[in-house]
């Protein structure tokens, strides 16, 4: 992990402020508000339609805003000629000249984006295993994917955005991908994933936001979240279970055949409190998976939104249960 | 938590055909608007036909048809049959367009609804019906051959209602909706045959160019008219509707058709969905030329098809020089002869010079079609997120869009030159008499007008994208039409101003018209400007 403190010294890699889109009637991005540290990886999740591709396009320079503003390293995206030259791009559906080669493609977007280093970009093309021989008609999605995987990561750009990067990728090259992006973070450069992949998310992202119907619903450390909603305490007791309903930070209490199932959203020790003059005869925690979590916020009847509101007062104290 | 909603079991709705019905009307979708275009416009040029026909009899009807014999007439408009009656006047003098118009456009909307939607992957989607790829071929074609039937009964009736002898109105309309439909199949088995939608259509093209070639030198040929019979073109002639109405070309025009669109059918059954049936190379060598800037890649992409283009101009020009004098013998000495050609629109053709010049103005819009084709390639590589790439470098629209604007008016230069050395060639070898510096000039002097429709393609392009190579290929077709009739029914002059063919002065035979030709560079330019900084500031699709 990036030296938190040196990094809020910088200007961040990408601040928005009250970036809006409108298509017509329809409001795809709602005055969001976005600051990405210069150095971390950001994970950037939403269910489909929620405005994540607008926003990239938005940042891309692409489309314009109907309102707001975004910056890229203190420079308005406007300004493509100097934003452009310290980005990197992997969009989420490749499209390339069908009868350019792989090889073709790099060397087109290696030299738009001015000059490239052609042994990295070499050592990545045989990381992700690319035939750079073939046509680009005769890929799949994956090699298509592929391709730009590699001009994006042999530009050494110091913001990489990616849009569902390994959606097409076998495990194999998405561990790669994986390991591509470690290295990268280590550099100091900064990554935006935009990403359905959860587990993906889970591994490379410190920080996560989430965007639902073109707003922003949450913004945290992955760490914090999954502890902001929730860990699952499994108790057996030996005898009746005290009533539990009304301790603070318990959500909801199922019975078991063994004792009882708490939903925890809190920290536990009211609830320890609660239940030391029972019989305890086991007790196993888990947190919420990190899918749980997001599955809440997806979800359009806000339970997500319920469960931020429990754990609001709580938010900045450090880790709460079991650590990660 | 997500709702709990178990899926009910789908019901089994099994109508017959609904996979077939639905591609069907996937198809009219497509193309139903260009359709009723070509059927309307050629139902009025045939109606334009029908009312320029008084008007060439009272000018100087005798002389009509030592004129329309004449073999330069008969390469470019081709073989008069009756046209002393109206129907067979109003045919032949439109013939030439309407036989033009819907065959290309056949060609281009069966290659897109075929070959287009396999490429893009539309069709997986399709197929994923109970439908075969012979059947979804078939029923894409079906919906497609709607227009040449529309367009046979638009032609027919125009003639008969404008007072043509009902059998050849019929015969002619007939014969050129087979025509239509000879190359809806042609552009069909060239979908067959090549995986690529450009490529498809630069094979149908140039076939349909090939044969369109021929007729003309058959029909310009003095030993030549068996050549008919190779080209369906010639077949159409051949039927000589209002004269003999001959039936026996019904024959190879009923039959082309069949033949073509069952060869079609048959390989869309034997090949794989995506491929064509030439295997092309999916790996090669890689050559890095022309990879590193927007510009030097803009030029790359029209190089390819530089070569095809090239050579049809070589064609045209070496065509358009061979037959520079054979008008010069038109007896000039009465004044009902001059009158008559200009009716004709081939007023100047009395020269060599006037020749070419006439022959020019119809070029330009070839060499508009081939700008309008490299901006809407553009617009294609937009909506398919071609560009998501390369605009996330350095690349500022402009520089993006403009590189394909100079590289597309570089080429226009190229093909002038190519057109002017082609047209001195041919009129040398049949010693017509004309200079090069003469060449030159008439192939320059008619330079500024497909300038100035890629100047205002870009502009569309610029503002409203989707219309613009339909619109800009509209006008520079209509204004053409607008410059070629409207003189022979005396249309008023604002009209015709609106036309910049109208603005071309016939160099070499008269001096060039330098206020014009100034005038539509100059709008060239500024509809150029605005597009391209309407471009960089709106949404890419």
């Amino acid at each position: 992990m990036t030296d938190s403190a040196a990094v809020r010294d910088h200007v961040p890699a990408i601040a928005t402020e009250k970036l809006t889109k409108r298509f017509g009637s329809f409001t795809a991005l709602d005055r969001l508000d976005l600051e990405v540290r210069r150095g971390e990886v950001f994970g950037y999740l939403g269910p489909n339609g929620a405005g994540k591709s607008t926003t990239l396009r938005l940042l891309l320079g692409l489309i314009r805003p109907t309102g707001g503003s975004a910056r890229i390293f203190g420079v308005d995206v406007g300004d493509v000629r100097r934003v452009h030259e310290r980005i990197a791009y992997v969009p989420g559906d490749v499209a390339l000249w069908p009868r350019l080669t792989g090889g073709q493609c790099l060397e087109l977007f290696g030299r738009l984006h001015g000059q490239v280093d052609a042994d990295l970009r070499d050592g990545l093309v045989e990381r992700f295993e690319l035939d750079t021989s073939k046509r680009a008609r005769a890929y799949s999605k994956g090699n298509r994917q592929k391709v730009a995987l590699v001009a994006a990561f042999a530009t050494g750009a110091d913001l990489i955005l990616l849009d569902e990067p390994t959606s097409g990728l076998d495990p194999l090259i998405e561990a790669e991908f994986v390991k591509t992006v470690r290295e990268v973070a280590a550099q100091g450069r900064t990554v935006f994933l935009s990403s359905h992949i959860l587990a993906e998310v889970e591994t490379l992202c410190e920080r996560v936001g989430i965007l639902r119907e073109g707003r922003l619903v949450e913004v945290a450390d992955v760490g914090k979240l999954r502890t902001m909603h929730g860990t699952d305490v499994e108790v057996d007791l030996d005898g009746p279970a005290p009533d539990l309903s009304h301790v603070p930070g318990v959500a909801r209490v199922d019975p078991t055949p063994e004792g009882v199932r708490i939903q925890l959203s809190d920290e536990p020790g009211p609830l320890l409190q609660a239940l030391a003059p029972a019989k305890v005869t086991a007790l196993r925690s888990r947190e919420a998976s990190l899918e749980e979590v997001f599955l809440g916020y997806y979800s359009s009847d806000g339970a997500g939104d319920k469960a931020k509101a429990g754990a609001g007062a709580r938010a900045g104290d450090g880790e709460v249960g079991h650590g990660r | 938590m997500v709702a709990d909603t178990a899926l009910a079991p789908a019901r089994d709705v099994r109508r017959p055909l609904h996979a077939e019905r639905a591609n069907v009307r996937l198809a009219v979708r497509q193309v139903w608007f260009g359709g009723l275009v070509i059927a309307a416009s050629t139902g009025l040029l045939l109606w334009m036909g029908v009312k320029s026909f008084h008007k060439s009899q009272q000018s100087g009807g005798g002389l009509l048809a030592p004129l329309a014999d004449n073999p330069a007439v008969r390469a470019i408009y081709g073989l008069p049959t009756a046209i002393d009656t109206l129907g067979g006047f109003a045919v032949w003098r439109v013939a030439l367009f309407v036989t033009l118009l819907g065959t290309v456009w056949v060609t281009l909307a069966t290659t897109r609804v075929l070959r287009g939607s396999e490429e893009t992957g539309r069709l997986d989607l399709v197929l994923a019906n109970p439908l075969s790829l012979v059947r979804a071929t078939f029923t894409s074609l079906a919906a497609v051959f709607a227009v040449p039937v529309l367009t046979v009964l638009v032609a027919g009736s125009v003639l008969q209602g404008g007072g043509a002898a009902a059998a050849g109105s019929w015969l002619y309309a007939g014969g050129l909706g087979l025509l239509v439909v000879t190359f809806m199949g042609l552009a069909a088995l060239a979908s067959q045959l090549l995986p690529e939608r450009r490529r498809a259509n630069g094979l149908a093209m140039g076939v349909l160019f090939a044969t369109f070639v021929l007729r003309m030198w058959a029909d310009g040929g003095t030993n030549s008219q068996w050549a008919r019979w190779t080209t369906p073109f010639g077949w159409l002639e051949q039927l000589h509707a209002f004269g003999g109405n001959d039936l026996l070309p019904l024959v190879p025009l009923e039959a082309a058709p069949v033949v073509l669109v069952t060869l079609a059918l048959v390989m869309s059954g034997e090949r794989d969905t995506g491929a064509g049936m030439v295997r092309a190379a999916d790996t090669k060598q890689a050559s890095t030329r022309l990879l590193s800037t927007p510009l030097a890649f803009a030029t790359r992409r029209q190089s390819g098809e530089l070569g095809a283009w090239a050579a049809a101009i070589v064609v045209l020009g070496v065509l358009s020089g061979g037959l520079a004098e054979t008008l010069v013998g038109f007896p000039q000495s009465q004044p009902e002869a001059t009158k008559l050609l200009q009716q004709v629109g081939m007023g100047a053709a009395i020269t060599p010079g006037g020749f070419i010049a006439i022959m020019n103005v119809f070029y330009v819009v070839v060499l508009a079609t081939y700008a309008i084709a490299s901006v809407h390639a553009d617009y294609d590589d937009e909506i398919t997120n071609r560009l998501d790439l390369p605009y996330s470098n350095r690349v500022s629209r402009t520089a993006w869009s403009g590189s394909t604007v100079l590289a597309t008016t570089a080429v226009l230069v190229v093909l002038t030159i190519v057109l002017a050395l082609a047209t001195w060639i041919g009129s040398s070898a049949a010693n017509a008499g004309l200079s090069i510096g003469d060449s030159f000039a008439a192939a320059a002097n008619v330079l500024p007008v497909p300038i100035l429709f890629l100047g205002l393609a870009v502009l569309l392009h610029g503002v409203r994208p989707s219309w613009a190579a339909g619109a800009v290929s509209v006008l520079a077709i209509g204004l053409y039409m607008v410059q070629l009739i409207g003189p022979a029914l005396s249309w008023p002059t604002w009209v015709l101003d609106l036309s910049p063919y109208h603005h071309l002065a016939l160099v070499p035979a008269e001096p060039a018209a330098w206020t014009a030709l100034v005038v539509m560079l100059c709008i060239a330019a500024v509809c150029g400007a605005l597009g391209l900084f309407a471009y960089s500031r709106r949404d890419l699709q």
